[in-house]
């Protein structure tokens, strides 16, 4: 909403604009404008509506049109003649449903079009009167809000705003600048869908039994209410709207009054009782006070348009918004302790059999979120649920099932898979807590009782986890979690995949405990596919062709990928959407996530290159080029718990020839940002034939007729020499 | 010799040897927070003079954060800017890390990877801290 | 990145977080210095103005804080609705308190060009029209407000004022706050006093207001038709009673002497007038002659049984029974209707005490007010008393030319003194017992002056049973110097005065235009107003716009007309010269506050249709051509486009 439009010295100049710039506007764009159409008289009275109106272009497909029908008035469209003829949807006047007008305090004729499940087809506005679409802001801009109705099911949470599917609300973009004339547009477009939907039975009638209140004749205070929940609290703080500076943007207490001990309390006993006299059955009062923050939550929109456009009551899928006859002056709370207030309101909400107070509800505040970028404002809802407590409720609160949010219903979809994999991950984790003892079984011309879990884990990797359940970490996600850091954390983000939720888990406490190897080395479905590959390939006698680079050159290729990894982060801060595209290094989503064949050839020859070359040379793509190998390097830096090495280390080569990271130097040190952890020198370590420093010794115990000692911890054969007693003892 | 168990060269901490857990702690603080030394200053007093200007400098920027005087873009740039710099300075007067797991005392020399490893991983978990506590606080607007 | 590119960076307040975000950190690599020049450069900027604002604010007048307490912020409403009356104007205003702020005017007697009272022909059918279908009286005296009741407090139901002039009885519906009835007193002249009463005497369980009294000061022959016209001997005054619901007059009561202003009391038994003509003269010298003048109290079910038992008379034409409240007709107490207690000289104003005990009646050209007891009239009219004069428990004096009296609930009295142009508070108890001569007895607690010679003189919900003590307002009836001068007609001085202390504080001077005399302080949440009118209430309603049209019998035509801003149904209609036309319309639109105008250019018409709201004129086509009707009250981006053509042909 911009600002100036709804203001009243805004609104004042727009008066004496509006001749001259109507004068204009009507110029150029006679004939194509809804603006004051003239609408055939018989549109409201005759039963055969369509007769009048398109109703063909709001229901595409359909080509004969019923009478009115029902209560409301709707009418069917059919396709085909004779026995073929076919339902194919409705077709609805808003003005037949509801008389709700919009900024011009005149409702926006239109013709609304629903197929047979309830998904809008069409949305036509056949007549409006909204100044402020001919003064600046395009006709245009009201059709493109109406065509985000299309395709979405009336019985959805349309809201204007953004969508939280946690929340399962679908959001709609509003018109800068008009925002009265959407939220009525929006309020007008359910109202007319639901009500056609609920008697041909697309939407069942949500049934809420009307509260019946206990009266105890008690005089709680307002800390009393406030404790047991009768009173809310809905806070929003500047950072939620784009805005700066302490203390709250706006903070309200809102409570319902109809209940007889709650609206004695707020208003005094005369107060509740001429409040309740005016009502009439159906009608629900609720107040509003500000106790902090500038912001009204009144605004001026109810003073042109007639409808409060900043609040509302949501019930379900029913949205209750406030005419300005809705609203009455609140002049004291009688509560003991009430706060001061800036501002205050009774507001009526007509709920029929819609609303409920035994149900919980919400009040929502549309605020708009100023982008400190762009300086465009979003709208944003904030809302608080308000539910009586049960002993103000004969028979208490009724049960209400809440839908769980689609994170939690994604979990439990896939608790099979997510154990499954859990068990996966949780079994490579205990595997290798117990490597010592794999090892210690395997030698270097059998590595099978350490491989045989790697090559498992790894199958398992690239066909359940991988193919199967799209579990691919990528460097995206880390990208994402530096700005969730930085900007908005969102659990329910992370939790809507779960398997990739999991494996962070994994991935960052065994980056810690173990380094990243076990993660890169043993689990990453693309990792694991090369190096299969490579395996495989060799297997199948391709040993002779496979290579690896010379230790130098790898020396200083092996830094590419941290610069990969700092170059995404860095163009991240400036565009997430560019550095998502550059991510495209990582071939995961070629590979695994759409298929190597459903991309294009670019995509395709870089995924396929890297594959090939994988057969030649072990992990090109994990050594050079992973950013998010390199990522889980960087803390490896400080892994608890490395592997073991032995003094002699520092001259036998053994280990490092065997390498298959090239992650031992020569001085024997292994670099632990490059181990991947194949385990292949914890082999050697306690190999008395393959570990250099293990195999003399054994040819010396041998010759001199010396026990063969259990290989020690420390990787040598427990001495034989006597210890004496006391000095064990000591 | 090498040692070729630890990736390099092992350091003797006197102050990081000391008993007990308050010292522990101590040399725990001193370590990541303080990333100057005597040492440092005799080798590189420019560098490290230059050092500790903007190490306050940027300590004033958090302040300024604090009170709401600063930009989020501000800040993470001032403090990306600073922790650049603090590889630098650390490496001329306490090249060294930790080995092995966080409570224990082992520490090796740092080489450059290292260093930027600590200093990057130490500085965005100081970051995000008082990132996520200056905007929960709303001094700070993102 | 050079030097200036940073500046320009941090000078454009719009800049992007991120684009921020990118040269900062590329500033935060390129160079240390340079960032810290841009921070500081950043901070001096801002301290700077806050400074500036500073001094400006500093000479900030102290006695700011002390009026501000009583000031109404923006967007915030005031505490009480302020009822007033209009004088001679002939209407009644609403003044919001503590702002002073003027909310409304409602015509009653008089006409107004802006809603079209006296020009529809609805608020015509309440005025009374003469033969031609013009206005019987045009013009009107208001002086008295007063609400209806409910338990001892005000309902919010009702307002009723009196017209001196023509001696009519308005009632103001105080859910849209229009006059909707209007009665003419018959027999009587000068009516000036009205109270409603308070519960009903004779059925308990009424426990609202269903009567409403009048007093007329002028003595008149009856019936008043060329008869004794030069005999003031046999000129006479009435005590009317006007049935609240019906707005029909009940009864009258012929009396000796004349009627001023009236009270009654919170039982409902008694209602009371003073009167300062006890001699009957004519002329100025006459009405001062005696030393003692009265205050009448009215037995209310004696004098309904009296009409029941057919004890009455008729005047003249009136059909309206009148009973004989004089002293010779009424020698014993048991049986009297009237009660006549004797007071000092030409008393001016009875009020009632909040708790019902006691009247105050002002002493005007004495500088007393008495104080009578309640239950001691009523033990008069048992017996049980010797002498009226016996009523009376305390008469102190506390000033020159007393005249009316206001109650803050705590004991407290509060008398405006005309010539002393000062507000006295004094103590009720304290005054009985100086009265039985206690000299110890501490009466005038507090005196202050007020600017300048204050008329009636009220109190928040003073004159209920829930009395808050909180302000007091002084009706001075002359400002001179007060205000800006605007020519030789001075606006009038409403002055607010901070009660609640030992202390009376003078808060605030609000001009109000002449003439107001009495008001009512009514807290805001009695009054519940209508947002918008509703459709079903209008007889002739246009309900659909489809009905609008010209419809002709004979030579009276009807016009029907709808009204959606920013248009009326008919954008013309055609009549013929010397037709007789009535225009009706219905504003369709609902939306609150949307209220549109209708004007004729040379037919001398213009009236407002709030939203829902029907209202018809009915005139004359005696001038042909073409006359633009349009919208008068700003109502929307079109609104000067909103217009309609009156084509009357010759």
């Amino acid at each position: 909403m911009i600002p100036t439009i709804d203001s009243p010295v805004a609104r004042a100049l727009m008066r004496y604009a509006a001749l001259m710039l109507l004068l204009a506007c009507l110029a150029t764009t006679a004939g194509a404008t809804s603006y004051e159409a003239h609408l055939p008289p018989e549109l409201s009275t005759s039963p055969r509506m369509c007769d009048y109106v398109p109703c063909a272009e709001v229901l595409p497909g359909a080509d004969s049109f019923s009478e009115r029908k029902g209560s409301p008035p709707y009418v069917e469209g059919y396709r085909g003649s004779g026995d073929g003829k076919k339902l194919v949807g409705y077709v609805m006047l808003s003005t037949d449903i509801t008389d709700l007008p919009a900024y011009s305090g005149k409702p926006v004729v239109t013709l609304i079009g629903m197929d047979a499940r309830g998904y809008f087809t069409g949305v036509k506005v056949l007549k409006h009167s909204e100044p402020i679409l001919l003064l600046g802001i395009p006709e245009q801009a009201l059709i493109d809000f109406n065509h985000q109705y299309v395709g979405k099911f009336v019985g959805d949470q349309l809201e204007i705003g953004q969508s939280r599917p946690d929340e399962h609300i679908v959001g709609l973009d509003a018109i800068t600048g008009a925002t009265v004339t959407v939220i009525a547009q929006n309020q007008v477009m359910l109202n007319s869908g639901m009500a056609v939907a609920k008697q041909v039975g697309i939407l069942k009638p949500t049934p809420r039994a009307a509260a019946k209140f206990v009266d105890s004749g008690a005089a709680p205070t307002w800390q009393q209410m406030v404790e047991e929940g009768s009173l809310q609290r809905l806070s929003v703080s500047p950072a939620e709207v784009g805005s700066s500076g302490a203390g709250p943007f706006i903070e309200l207490w809102f409570g319902y009054l109809n209940q007889p001990t709650l609206g004695r309390a707020i208003l005094g006993r005369s107060g509740y009782d001429r409040l309740m006299a005016d009502l009439k059955p159906g009608d629900h009062a609720i107040f509003v006070i500000r106790t902090a923050g500038g912001e009204s939550f009144k605004g001026s929109g109810f003073v042109r348009g007639g409808i409060y456009d900043r609040v509302q009551v949501r019930q379900g899928r029913d949205i209750f918004s406030f005419r300005d006859t809705d609203y009455l002056n609140l002049y004291g709370v009688a509560a003991p302790g009430a706060p001061a207030f800036t501002e205050s309101a009774i507001f009526i909400i007509h709920g029929g059999n819609a609303f409920s107070a035994a149900y919980p509800w919400q009040f929502v505040f549309l605020g708009n979120k100023t982008d400190r970028e762009t300086r465009t404002k979003t709208f944003v809802n904030f809302d608080r649920e308000y539910w009586l407590p049960a002993n103000y409720l004969q028979g208490g609160r009724p049960l209400v099932v809440k839908p769980d949010p689609t994170w939690l219903k994604i979990w439990k979809d896939r608790a099979g898979a997510i154990v499954a994999f859990t068990a996966l991950l949780l079994g490579v984790a205990v595997v290798y807590a117990n490597r010592d003892g794999l090892v210690r079984r395997s030698s270097h011309k059998n590595k099978w009782p350490v491989n045989g879990f790697k090559y498992v884990a790894w199958v398992i990797s690239i066909f359940f986890a991988g193919f199967g359940l799209l579990a691919q970490p990528s460097i995206t996600q880390v990208l994402t979690w530096f700005h969730s850091l930085l900007f908005q954390w969102k659990w329910e983000l992370f939790l809507s995949d779960p398997f990739i939720f999991i494996f962070w888990v994994f991935i960052i406490v065994t980056v810690f405990v173990w380094g990243r190897g076990l993660f890169c080395g043993w689990l990453c479905p693309f990792g694991s596919l090369t190096e299969l590959m490579y395996k495989v390939a060799r297997a199948l006698g391709l040993k002779r062709f496979q290579t690896m680079l010379p230790k130098r050159l790898h020396d200083r290729l092996k830094w590419v990928k941290y610069a990969v990894f700092i170059g995404l982060l860095a163009v991240s801060m400036f565009s997430m959407g560019l550095a998502e595209k550059l991510a495209e290094v990582e071939p995961f989503k070629t590979t695994i996530l759409v298929g190597l064949f459903k991309r294009s050839w670019p995509y395709t020859l870089f995924a396929g290159t890297l594959l090939g070359l994988s057969i030649f040379i072990e992990r090109p793509f994990c050594k050079y080029l992973c950013p998010l190998g390199a990522a889980l390097a960087m803390p490896t830096t400080f892994r608890w718990f490395g592997l073991k090495r032995k003094q002699e280390c520092d001259t036998c080569k053994a280990c490092a020839k065997g390498c298959g990271s090239l992650a031992i130097d020569r001085d024997g040190r292994i670099d632990q940002r490059e181990c991947l952890l194949c385990m292949d020198c914890m082999i050697l370590y306690y190999d008395q034939h393959g570990c250099p420093p293990l195999a003399q010794e054994r040819r010396r115990r041998t010759k001199s007729g010396l026990e063969m000692t259990r290989i020690g911890a420390d990787g040598y054969f427990i001495p034989i020499r006597q210890i004496p007693t006391q000095a064990a003892e000591k | 010799m090498v040692d070729p168990r630890l990736p390099s060269d092992r350091v003797e901490l006197p102050y990081a040897t000391r008993p007990g857990i308050v010292a522990w702690l101590t040399a725990e603080i001193w370590d990541h927070l303080w990333p100057w030394s005597r040492a440092g200053f005799q080798t590189g007093r420019a560098l490290q003079g230059a050092g500790l200007a903007l190490g306050l400098a940027a300590s004033v920027v958090w302040i300024l954060a604090g009170l709401g005087h600063m930009q989020a873009g501000a800040v993470i740039a001032w403090w990306f800017g600073w922790s650049v710099f603090e590889v630098v300075v650390r490496l001329g007067a306490k090249p060294y890390v930790k080995e092995g797991p966080w409570w224990g005392r082992c520490y090796r020399r740092a080489g450059r990877m290292d260093m930027l490893c600590y200093v990057g991983f130490k500085n965005l978990l100081i970051g995000a801290a008082l990132f996520i506590a200056l905007k929960s606080l709303g001094a700070l607007v993102v | 990145m050079s030097n200036e590119k940073d500046l320009t960076v941090d000078a454009d307040p719009t800049n992007s977080r991120r684009k921020f975000l990118n040269t900062a950190a590329l500033a935060g690599l390129a160079g240390v210095g340079l960032s810290v020049g841009l921070s500081s450069c950043k901070q001096d900027s801002a301290h700077a103005p806050a400074a500036a604002a500073k001094t400006d604010a500093a000479p900030a007048p102290v006695a700011k804080a002390e009026g501000g307490k009583y000031e109404v912020p923006p967007g915030q409403l005031d505490t009480y609705y302020d009822f007033c009356s209009g004088g001679h104007s002939g209407e009644v205003r609403i003044y919001g308190l503590p702002s002073g702020r003027l909310l409304k005017r409602i015509p009653v007697f008089n006409m107004d060009a802006l809603v079209g009272w006296g020009v529809t022909n609805e608020s015509k059918a309440i005025l009374g029209t003469k033969p031609d279908g013009s206005p019987k009286y045009t013009t009107g005296d208001t002086h008295h407000v007063h609400q209806s009741y409910t338990d001892g407090t005000y309902d919010g139901r009702y307002a009723f004022v009196n017209d001196k002039l023509h001696s009519r009885i308005a009632r103001i519906r105080l859910d849209t706050m229009e006059c909707d009835k209007i009665t003419e007193l018959p027999n009587v002249q000068g009516y000036h006093g009205t109270f409603p009463d308070k519960r009903d005497p004779v059925d308990a369980a009424v426990n609202r207001t269903t009567r409403v009294f009048c007093g007329a000061e002028f003595s008149i022959p009856l019936p008043n038709e060329g008869r004794d016209m030069d005999k003031p001997d046999a000129y006479r005054s009435l005590f009317t009673c006007v049935d609240a619901d019906t707005m029909q007059v009940r009864w009258q009561v012929l009396i000796d002497g004349n009627c001023d202003l009236v009270a009654t009391s919170f039982d409902g038994k008694l209602a009371a007038t003073n009167q300062y003509n006890t001699e009957m003269g004519v002329h100025f010298g006459d009405m001062m002659a005696a030393e003692r003048d009265s205050c009448l109290f009215f037995n209310v079910a004696r004098i309904e049984q009296a009409v029941k038992d057919g004890k009455f008379k008729t005047i003249g034409s009136s059909k309206v029974p009148v009973v004989d409240g004089t002293k010779a007709a009424n020698p014993d107490a048991k049986t009297a209707l009237v009660c006549y207690v004797p007071l000092p000289k030409n008393p001016h104003g009875v009020n009632i005490s909040p708790d019902g005990k006691y009247y105050a009646c002002a002493g005007k050209l004495s500088p007393t007010c008495s104080v009578i007891q309640h239950d001691l009239v009523l033990k008069w009219f048992d017996g049980e008393l010797k002498d009226a004069r016996e009523a009376v428990v305390a008469e102190p004096e506390i000033g020159l030319g007393p005249l009316h009296t206001g109650f803050d609930g705590r004991g407290f009295a509060y008398t405006t003194l005309f010539l002393d142009s000062q507000i006295v508070k004094w103590n009720v108890e304290e005054a009985i017992k100086a009265f039985k001569g206690d000299k110890n007895a501490k009466v005038v607690a507090d005196r202050i002056d007020v600017h300048y010679q204050p008329g009636h003189g009220f109190t928040s919900m003073g004159e209920t049973k829930e009395p808050d003590g909180k302000f007091f307002i002084s009706d001075n009836k002359f400002s001179k110097d007060r205000f800006l001068p605007v020519g030789p007609l001075h606006p009038e001085t409403a002055q607010m005065i901070d009660i609640s202390g030992d202390k009376m504080k003078l808060v605030a001077d609000h001009a109000v235009y002449s003439e107001p005399h009495d008001s009512i302080i009514v807290r805001r949440d009695i009054i519940k107003t209508r947002q918008i009118y509703n459709l079903d209430d209008f007889p002739h309603a246009i309900k659909d716009a489809k009905d609008s049209g010209v419809f002709r019998e004979g030579k009276k035509v009807t016009v029907k007309i709808t009204s959606v801003a920013p248009a009326f149904s008919l954008p013309e209609f055609r009549v013929k010269k010397g037709d007789e036309v009535t225009i009706i319309i219905t504003n369709h639109d609902k939306v609150e506050d949307l209220t549109h105008g209708f004007a004729i250019p040379k037919y001398d018409v213009n009236f407002l249709i709030n939203p829902q709201q029907t209202q018809s004129v009915t005139f004359k086509a005696e001038k042909p051509g073409v006359y633009w009707c349009y919208c008068t009250n700003f109502c929307h981006a079109l609104h000067l486009e909103m217009r309609s053509r009156m084509i009357v042909e010759a």
